[in-house]
């Protein structure tokens, strides 16, 4: 992955070995599954109600793509204490569905370290690492490959949560956010067919905010808990009031899956995010097809995302490739091959 | 709503016609299934670190022979808050009577079931009328066997708005005014170097008795229980009870479903920062909020605080003990940097349906001997004459409830 700030004076380094996390979800349970889909706002009956997602072509409940969060968080940024872990890019790539009962294990292998100037600090260390996620004893079904980057601290964090002030809404804006909000279905059991999409269609919106302490909460709750150890977590969460690196990647997947349909698979996810969503912001996650091809005989549609917040500001942008069912080739085909 | 926030006798009416209805629990209910992550992710929440509830090949070596969960673990089954209608009307979490029949086991699914009991009306000092509300929750195996029932007690006092904050220094029933006078503001040090030693190295001392058996005829009325020191409380501690046994749940959920709850219930506060309808938990996350709900700043969470009893019980019973009941009510907050202590004297030990049992009169007290919560846990013992604890438990009544003489 080369998306960010031109690397200076490249090396890489390997005396540091990134040191596994316990889990916070080791088992896909219909309890794990429901706290994650909670976590993000997700309203897919596909995660959550056995129900529906007996009627899919999974024959029961599967985890939406980003509950591999819950069993790691996927920084790889061992070494350097003291200085932030910011996690500003992802790249995900989903090989197979996950589905209730899997029980799940980690691995995590840092690939290169560098240091550049980043934000006007000279020096700091991006390091780029991989989690690679498998059913315990059995093949590979998704890796994360991250990019942080390891600041000093900025002063900016060391205000007091309660002493920060937060965006103030309109009684119109919060109406119009709630509108955007109930607006949002998942495709579900109405297959999006590869055929019938066409360039330029649109993808989402999803919403999330504004974002409260229990938002954050939520998160926690569903994914990583809030350890007494530090673990090597990336910067943000509950003690810092914004929402983490991989909470606003989970809202990209969310906008994602929803376009999807349940018999869709979503094969890669890229997300590139400039600053953490602080307490009170509004994200919106949107995108777009850009392109339809077939790989081999595999159809594909690839999308881009963008995410702003209530400001209109661009915030974080992201590419992901999602394979459909076709009226000529038929359902996804997995697992979905594994090439570097 | 023109009775939003409102006690009044058709507010009250309207919760009284619920006494006896079974309620809709899928806003109390964490998790349904005691799977090892759910078990592990809410002792991580009341630091209880028992290899009983977390070490599968320790447990298998008890003679439980198999995974436990701790018996407090019930608050992520079922909340026990029964507190229906009164709109608008904040609650606080006033107490729990618990009672197990068997050990919740690893990997096994629960059925719940909740009704409201009763509503209690009051008046207090400054709030004038409030309502104390109790509900039962039964919680049952998916094969129908009773494990446990716990009646959850709640308060519903009238919302403090920011324009009555002269009236949050004492709120009924959670009297706050002496730790106020304690209590300096949020950056001021409330313990001395040496005495934050001290609270260390005492929390590092604790014993667990574990595989070790505390037999019944070893007892003796006025036996000291603990103490299980807890504290300094810190935010990190209140979020780590929320991660690990309820979420967002209590409140609406997150995000859209939030959005979705708040739009059927008027049950949210506005967010001073934002102008959005917010949780009303707000106050257990910071001091100002804390204080505008009454309770002198960030507070901890009522079962959170209870369930730390459970794990001094359990310590101090060892892994062959069975906790087979326990009442306790909270009578003030416990806030951010306070520190907990709780203990024990056993009042009584008896026998009874081929089992044998100590009743023990329990409190915790924080740094300025302040008592926040009080009660009694009756606890179930191997013993000489009657062997090892029978399960399930028949029902022991209700004499262990009596008040006891002081």
């Amino acid at each position: 992955m080369d998306e960010g700030s031109p690397v200076v004076s490249p090396q890489t380094r390997t005396a540091v070995e990134p040191r596994p996390r316990r889990p916070w979800v080791t088992m896909v349970t219909p309890d794990a599954l429901t706290h994650f889909a909670w976590s993000i706002g997700d309203a897919n009956p596909l995660w959550v109600d056995g129900v529906h997602a007996a009627g899919s072509r999974w024959g029961g409940l599967i985890a939406p793509p980003c509950f591999l969060y819950a069993v790691d968080e996927t920084t790889v940024a061992p070494g350097h204490e003291g200085r932030e872990r910011v996690y500003t890019n992802v790249a995900w790539t989903w090989f197979d569905a996950i589905h209730a009962g899997d029980e799940l294990a980690v691995d995590l292998v840092l690939i290169e370290e560098t240091e550049t100037e980043w934000r006007r600090e000279r020096g700091v260390p991006i390091q780029v690492g991989e989690a690679r996620f498998s059913r315990v004893g059995g093949p590979l079904i998704a890796t994360a490959r991250t990019r942080c980057a390891r600041p000093t601290p900025a002063d900016e964090t060391l205000t007091d949560i309660e002493d920060r002030s937060e965006h103030w809404y309109t009684s119109e804006e919060l109406e119009a956010i709630e509108i955007d909000v109930l607006s949002e279905t998942p495709r579900g059991a109405d297959d999006r067919i590869w055929e019938d999409v066409q360039v330029g269609d649109p993808v989402g919106s999803v919403v999330k905010g504004p974002l409260s302490v229990m938002d954050v909460v939520a998160w926690h709750a569903g994914t990583q808990g809030v350890s007494a150890q530090p673990l090597g977590h990336s910067t943000g969460g509950l003690s810092e009031g914004r929402a983490t690196g991989p909470q606003f990647v989970s809202w990209a997947a969310n906008a994602v899956t929803n376009w999807v349909g349940d018999n869709g698979f979503v094969h890669r996810l890229t997300v590139e995010m400039d600053e953490l969503v602080p307490l009170g912001d509004t994200t919106w996650w949107q995108g777009e097809v850009v392109s339809t091809p077939t790989v081999g005989e595999r159809p594909l549609v690839e999308l881009v995302l963008r995410s702003v917040n209530q400001l209109g500001t661009s915030i974080g942008r992201g590419t992901a490739i999602v394979a459909l069912p076709s009226r000529e080739y038929g359902p996804v085909a997995l697992p979905m091959e594994y090439t570097r | 709503m023109s009775s939003w926030g409102v006690i009044d006798d058709d507010t009250i009416a309207e919760a009284r016609a619920l006494i006896g209805t079974p309620l809709r629990r899928d806003r109390m209910q964490w998790v349904q299934t005691a799977t090892p992550d759910a078990i592990r992710q809410f002792c991580e929440g009341i630091a209880d670190d028992n290899p009983l509830w977390l070490d599968a090949d320790y447990a298998a070596a008890s003679n439980h022979g198999r995974l436990l969960a701790p018996p407090s673990f019930l608050y992520a089954l079922d909340a026990t808050i029964v507190a229906p209608k009164l709109a608008g009307v904040q609650w606080i979490y006033a107490g729990t009577v618990f009672r197990w029949y068997d050990v919740i086991a690893a990997h096994q699914r629960f059925d719940t079931t909740a009704v409201l009991l009763d509503m209690e009306e009051k008046t207090g000092r400054r709030f004038g009328r409030w309502v104390l509300q109790t509900g039962e929750v039964s919680y049952r195996t998916t094969d129908g066997a009773l494990v446990a029932t716990a009646q959850g007690k709640i308060a519903r006092t009238p919302r403090v708005r920011k324009s009555d904050e002269a009236q949050a220094e004492a709120s009924e029933p959670v009297s706050q005014s002496e730790k106020d006078a304690a209590q300096p503001d949020e950056g001021g040090a409330i313990y001395t170097p040496s005495q934050l030693a001290a609270i260390r190295a005492e929390a590092a001392a604790h014993q667990r008795l574990g595989s070790e058996p505390r037999l019944w005829e070893t007892v003796s009325a006025g036996d000291r229980v603990g103490p299980l020191i807890r504290g300094p409380l810190t935010l990190d501690d209140i979020f780590r009870w929320y991660v690990g046994a309820q979420g967002a749940l209590h409140y609406g959920g997150a995000h859209g479903d939030a959005v979705r709850y708040r739009r059927r219930h008027d049950d949210y506060e506005i967010n001073t920062k934002t102008g959005a309808k917010d949780s009303a938990a707000r106050g257990h996350f910071t001091a100002r909020e804390g204080r505008t709900a009454g309770m002198g700043g960030a507070y901890d969470v009522g079962p959170h605080r209870i369930s730390w009893l459970g794990t001094l019980l359990s310590d101090w019973g060892g892994d062959d003990s069975f906790l087979t009941a326990m009442t306790v009510d909270v009578l003030r907050p416990n806030l951010v940097e306070d520190t907990t202590w709780w203990s024990g004297r056993v009042r009584d030990t008896w026998q009874r349906d081929g089992n044998s049992f100590v009743t023990i009169d329990v409190r915790a007290q924080n740094q300025d001997e302040v008592v926040h919560a009080r009660g009694t846990a009756v606890v179930a013992l191997a013993s000489e004459s009657l062997g090892p604890v029978q399960l399930p438990l028949t029902d022991i009544g209700n004499d262990w409830l009596q008040k006891p003489t002081r």
